[in-house]
C-alpha cells in the first residue's frame, strides 16, 4: 500500500467497485443486518440548516433527502441522482427552475412531502441565525415560491453553470408542519434537533447523547426499505480506544485520517478499504501584512519572490508521502481533486532547493560566513508559524517543513497553539504564518470567503492572510457567472494560476477519505466526500451475518 | 455538631462562590470564543457569530456579564449550554448520573483494594511481598489515566475479549432480561472504573501501610499482643480500625483527583460522563457549561469534604466539636 500511486489505487478501487457488484448480483440480499460506524464527536443534533460538521452530515444524510443527489463523480453541472424530486425543468431563459416532486415521499411520520417544505428549507438554510455554511453560495438563488403542492419553484437574478446543484443539492428538505412553529435561534436544540422526522430512507429510533445514536430502516419508503435494518452511529473520541474497538469486532465501519492507524487496520483480513478523494486541504499561509503594523507589507512575506522560494525549498511530494502514505496527496492549491472544476494542469511550483537557496541570494537573503540562518541588513530569516496543537497531522508535518527550511538557511519557529488561540490569532491576523487547513466546497463558490479582496478587506472577513489579487477575484467572478461550463472551467484554471503564482500560501497536502469496512457488508456507490452516500444500498449476504445482524426490527 | 455542621456548610458556600467566580474569569480571559469557528475549517459566517454573541450577551462588557451570571446563579439557573442549546443544568443531569456511577465504583473500589493491600503490606513490613507490592504501586501511581485505560482496553477487550470496551450498555440491551441487563451494565462499567480503581488503590495502599505501621507499635497493640490474641486478629481488628482515620480523610479528598481522572477515563471509554462534556465544553468555549461544570465539580468536593468530615468526628472522638 506504502507505494500505490494515484491511478493504481483509483484502478483498485475499480476493480473492488467491480468486485462487489458482481457479487451482489449473484448473491441474495434479503433485508437484514446492523452497521455500527464510529463518529468521533458528540454531534448534538442533525437539523440540516444548522449543520457545521462533517459528522452530523453523515448522520442526516441517512435521514433527509435533497431534491436530488449528486451523482458518483460529484460533477456540479451534472449527474444527478433524483431524490425528493422525480423531474426538473428550465423556464425563462434559464432563470427559474422548476421540480416536481415525487407524490409517493412521505415524512417519517406519514405526511406527505410538499413543496412547501422545500420553500420552508430554503427560508431556514439562508437565516443567519442558524448559520448554515450553504448561506452564502444560497445567496445566488433571489426565492422560492410554490406552483402547487408537488412544485416547488426556484427564481435566480441571473444564469450560471452551478444553478441546478445550488438549488437540488445544497439543502437536505426539513418538514414544514415540524419546524415552522419552532423559534429559529432554538432549533438545533430543539427536540427535532435528535428525533428528526425526515424523508430518508432510514429513522432516527434512539439518540444517547454521548454514547450513540441509532437509525433503523424506514420499511415503507418510497424508493424501497433500505437493505440493512440499522446503522448505529457509535460515539468513539479516542482514536486510539477506536482502533482497539474497530480490531476487537465492535465497530464495523469509520473514516480513518491516520496512516498508522490505517495500516493496522487494513492489515486484518476482515477489514476492506477504500480511499476516495475529499475536500480538505492544508497549507502554510503567509501573512502578506505586517502582524503590528496592517498598514505595512510583512517585512519577509511581502516579497512574492521569497515566498515563491520558500515553496521551492519543500519537497512536498516527499513529505507527504512520509507522513501520510496514501492518505494524503500534495494540495494542487487552493482546491483539491474531489472539486470538479479543479484544475489538476495548472503548472505548480516545482520543487527545487538550489533554485530557491539562489533566489533567496539573489533578494538579499545571504548566509553570513560560520551562521546557519541567511541575514539582510543584519536581519536573520526568521519566521514563526502558528499551528493548532489538535490537529496531530499537522504538528507533525511542520516538523518536517521546518528541518528542510533550515537546510537552506531559513529558521522555522513554531508557535504550537490550543485550537481558541489558533483561530483567534487567525481572526485577528496576528502571526507571520498559520499552518492552516479549510474545507473546500464541492462548488468554487467557496474561495470566495477565503482568498477574495472582499473577505481581505473585511475586518471579519476568513482571508487573514490578506492575499489582495484584481486578476484572481476578476477569474473566480467570471467562473462563478459563466454562462457555459467550458468557460466556468477556463476562467477557474486562470484563476487558479494567478493564485498559485503569487503563492500567498505552500499548497502542502489534501486529504483523502480513507473508510474502512468490515468485509461481510458489501458497499455501494461511495460519493467524493460522502464515503457513506450509498449506506442504504449496502448489505450482508446471510451467511456472512453475525449475532448482532440477526436483532432484526 | 449541629453547629460544627453549619460552619462547614457555610465554608462550602463560600468555596462554591468563589470556584464559580474564578472559573467563569478564567474560561472568559482564555484566548477565542464560542463563535471562533475551528482549525479543522469549519469557520462560522461573521453575521451569525454577531447574531449568537448577541444572543448570550457575550457583546456586553465582562463586569455586566459577570453581575447577570451570578444573578442567575442565586436562583439557580445555569444558563444554557451553547453547544447544546439547551439548559445547562439538564446537560448537567444527563452526565451527572454516570459520573457518579462510575466514581463511587472506583472510590468503592479502591477504598477496598487500598486499605486490604495496606494491611496486607503492612502486616509482612520489609519482606518481599511488601517490596514488590510497594514498587508496583508506586509504578500504578505513576501512569497516566488515559494509557492505562488504553492497556486495559487492549487487554480485555483486543487480546482476551471479555468485556465491552465502550458506552453504557449493548446494542442488545432493550432485549435481555432485567438480571441481563443489570450485568450489561456492570460489564460496561468494569473497565473504566477498573482504571480509575487501580490508580486510586495503589495511593490509599501507600497510605494505609504507612498508617497502620504507625499505629503498630503503640501500647494498645502491645496489650492486646501480650493478652494472647492472634496476629491477624490485632492487625485487622485492633490496628487497622485505628489506622483508618487518615485513609477517610484521604477517601474524600481523592474526590477531586477521581474528577480530574475520569475527563480522560471517560474519552477512552466513551463514558457519557461530566469529564468528558466538560473537556469538550472547555475546547467549544462553552462558557455557560464550563462553569456549571466547575461549580458542579466543587459543590461535589465540597461534600466529599463534609462527608469525611462527618466520618472523621463519628470515628475519633478527639475531632469532635464540643
Amino acid at each position: 500500500m506504502r507505494q500505490l500511486t494515484g491511478s493504481t489505487i483509483a484502478l483498485l478501487v475499480a476493480v473492488a467497485a467491480c468486485d462487489q457488484s458482481n457479487r451482489a448480483s449473484s448473491e441474495e440480499a434479503a433485508p437484514g443486518g446492523s452497521l455500527i460506524v464510529a463518529i468521533q464527536t458528540d454531534i448534538g443534533h442533525i437539523v440540516p440548516p444548522a449543520i457545521g460538521q462533517v459528522e452530523q452530515k453523515l448522520v442526516a444524510d441517512q435521514v433527509f433527502e435533497p431534491l436530488a443527489w449528486l451523482g458518483d463523480e460529484g460533477r456540479v453541472d451534472g449527474g444527478f441522482r433524483p431524490a425528493l424530486a422525480d423531474s426538473w425543468s428550465w423556464e425563462r431563459d434559464s432563470t427559474v427552475l422548476v421540480f416536481h416532486l415525487n407524490p409517493a415521499a412521505r415524512w417519517h411520520d406519514g405526511r406527505p412531502v410538499r413543496a412547501s417544505d422545500v420553500r420552508l428549507t430554503f427560508s431556514l438554510y439562508t437565516d443567519p441565525a442558524l448559520g448554515s455554511p450553504e448561506r452564502q453560495p444560497l445567496a445566488r438563488i433571489d426565492s422560492v415560491t410554490v406552483r402547487d403542492s408537488l412544485t416547488p419553484v426556484f427564481w435566480f437574478g441571473s444564469r450560471y453553470p452551478e444553478q441546478l446543484f445550488d438549488a437540488a443539492a445544497r439543502m437536505l428538505i426539513v418538514p414544514e408542519h415540524a419546524l415552522a412553529e419552532e423559534p429559529r435561534t432554538k432549533l438545533a436544540a430543539s427536540a427535532f434537533g435528535r428525533g428528526a422526522i425526515g424523508s430518508g430512507r432510514f429513522r432516527v429510533a434512539k439518540w444517547d447523547p454521548k454514547t450513540a445514536i441509532e437509525l433503523v430502516a424506514d420499511t415503507t419508503h418510497y424508493r424501497g426499505r433500505p437493505k440493512l435494518d440499522r446503522v448505529i452511529f457509535a460515539h468513539t473520541p479516542d482514536p486510539n480506544a477506536m482502533l482497539t474497538r474497530f480490531s476487537a469486532g465492535e465497530l464495523d465501519a469509520a473514516e480513518i485520517v491516520n496512516s498508522e492507524h490505517f495500516r493496522t487496520l487494513t492489515a486484518r483480513p476482515e477489514l476492506g478499504a477504500r480511499i476516495l478523494p475529499a475536500f480538505d486541504y492544508a497549507f502554510l499561509q503567509f501573512n502578506l501584512r505586517d502582524p503590528r503594523q496592517p498598514n505595512r507589507a510583512h517585512a519577509v512575506f511581502g516579497d512574492v519572490a521569497v515566498r515563491r522560494a520558500l515553496t521551492m525549498a519543500l519537497d512536498r511530494d516527499r513529505l507527504v508521502r512520509s507522513q501520510f502514505d496514501s492518505l494524503a496527496r500534495v494540495a494542487l492549491g487552493p482546491m483539491t481533486h474531489a472539486q470538479a472544476l479543479a484544475d489538476t494542469t495548472v503548472a505548480m511550483i516545482p520543487f527545487d532547493s538550489t533554485g530557491a537557496a539562489r533566489m533567496l541570494d539573489s533578494l538579499g537573503w545571504t548566509r553570513p560566513a560560520g551562521k546557519a540562518i541567511r541575514e539582510r541588513a543584519g536581519q536573520p530569516l526568521r519566521f514563526s508559524v502558528i499551528v493548532p496543537t489538535v490537529s496531530r497531522n499537522r504538528m507533525s508535518m511542520i516538523v518536517r517543513v521546518q528541518e528542510a527550511l533550515r537546510r537552506i538557511g531559513v529558521e522555522l519557529v513554531v508557535d504550537a497553539l490550543e485550537p481558541n488561540t489558533f483561530m483567534a490569532r487567525l481572526a485577528k491576523r496576528d502571526f507571520d504564518a498559520a499552518f492552516n487547513g479549510t474545507r473546500a466546497e464541492v462548488s468554487l463558490a467557496g474561495l470566495q470567503a477565503y482568498w477574495t479582496t472582499n473577505a481581505a478587506n473585511d475586518p471579519a472577513g476568513r482571508n487573514s492572510g490578506s492575499y489582495r489579487s484584481p486578476l484572481f477575484d476578476a477569474h473566480l467572478d467570471s467562473s462563478l457567472s459563466a454562462h457555459s461550463a467550458a468557460q466556468a472551467r477556463a476562467h477557474a484554471s486562470a484563476a487558479f494560476e494567478t493564485i498559485i503564482g503569487d503563492a500567498p500560501a505552500i499548497w502542502l497536502y489534501e486529504m483523502r477519505s480513507a473508510p474502512v469496512v468490515h468485509k461481510r457488508f458489501r458497499t455501494a456507490h461511495m460519493v467524493p466526500g460522502a464515503w457513506w452516500a450509498g449506506i442504504a444500498d449496502w448489505w450482508i449476504p446471510t451467511a456472512e451475518r453475525i449475532d448482532r445482524d440477526r436483532i432484526g426490527l | 455538631m449541629r453547629r460544627f455542621l453549619a460552619r462547614r456548610l457555610a465554608h462550602g458556600a463560600a468555596v462554591i462562590v468563589i470556584a464559580a467566580s474564578l472559573s467563569f474569569a478564567l474560561v472568559h480571559l482564555a484566548p477565542g470564543d464560542p463563535f471562533s469557528g475551528s482549525p479543522d475549517g469549519f469557520a462560522i459566517d461573521p453575521e451569525t457569530a454577531r447574531i449568537r454573541r448577541s444572543e448570550y450577551g457575550l457583546d456586553r462588557p465582562l463586569l455586566q456579564q459577570y453581575l447577570a451570571f451570578m444573578g442567575h446563579l442565586a436562583v439557580g439557573d445555569l444558563g444554557r449550554s451553547i453547544r447544546h442549546g439547551r439548559p445547562v443544568s439538564a446537560v448537567l443531569a444527563d452526565a451527572l448520573p454516570h459520573t457518579v456511577l462510575l466514581m463511587g465504583t472506583a472510590l468503592l473500589l479502591s477504598f477496598a483494594g487500598g486499605v486490604t493491600l495496606g494491611a496486607w503490606q503492612a502486616a509482612r513490613r520489609g519482606s518481599r511481598a511488601d517490596r514488590v507490592a510497594g514498587t508496583t504501586s508506586l509504578v500504578v501511581v505513576s501512569l497516566p489515566e488515559f494509557w492505562l485505560g488504553l492497556v486495559l482496553l487492549l487487554v480485555f477487550v483486543y487480546k482476551v475479549p471479555i468485556l465491552p470496551g465502550g458506552g453504557v450498555v449493548d446494542l442488545m440491551h432493550d432485549s435481555l432480561s432485567p438480571a441481563g441487563k443489570l450485568l450489561d451494565r456492570a460489564r460496561h462499567l468494569a473497565l473504566p472504573s477498573l482504571t480509575l480503581a487501580l490508580l486510586g488503590t495503589a495511593t490509599i495502599a501507600r497510605y494505609q501501610r504507612a498508617a497502620l505501621l504507625d499505629v503498630l507499635p503503640q501500647d494498645f497493640v502491645r496489650t492486646a499482643r501480650a493478652k494472647g490474641v492472634a496476629e491477624r486478629w490485632v492487625i485487622y481488628r485492633h490496628a487497622l480500625r485505628n489506622a483508618l482515620l487518615p485513609t477517610i480523610v484521604l477517601a474524600g479528598l481523592s474526590l477531586p483527583t477521581l474528577l480530574g481522572g475520569a475527563v480522560f477515563v471517560e474519552q477512552v471509554f466513551s463514558w457519557p460522563g461530566m469529564g468528558s462534556e466538560a473537556a469538550a465544553a472547555f475546547s467549544a468555549r462553552d462558557y455557560p457549561l464550563v462553569v456549571g461544570a466547575a461549580l458542579l465539580g466543587a459543590v461535589m468536593v465540597v461534600i466529599g469534604s463534609l462527608i469525611t468530615d462527618v466520618l472523621h468526628a463519628a470515628v475519633d472522638p478527639r475531632v469532635r466539636p464540643r
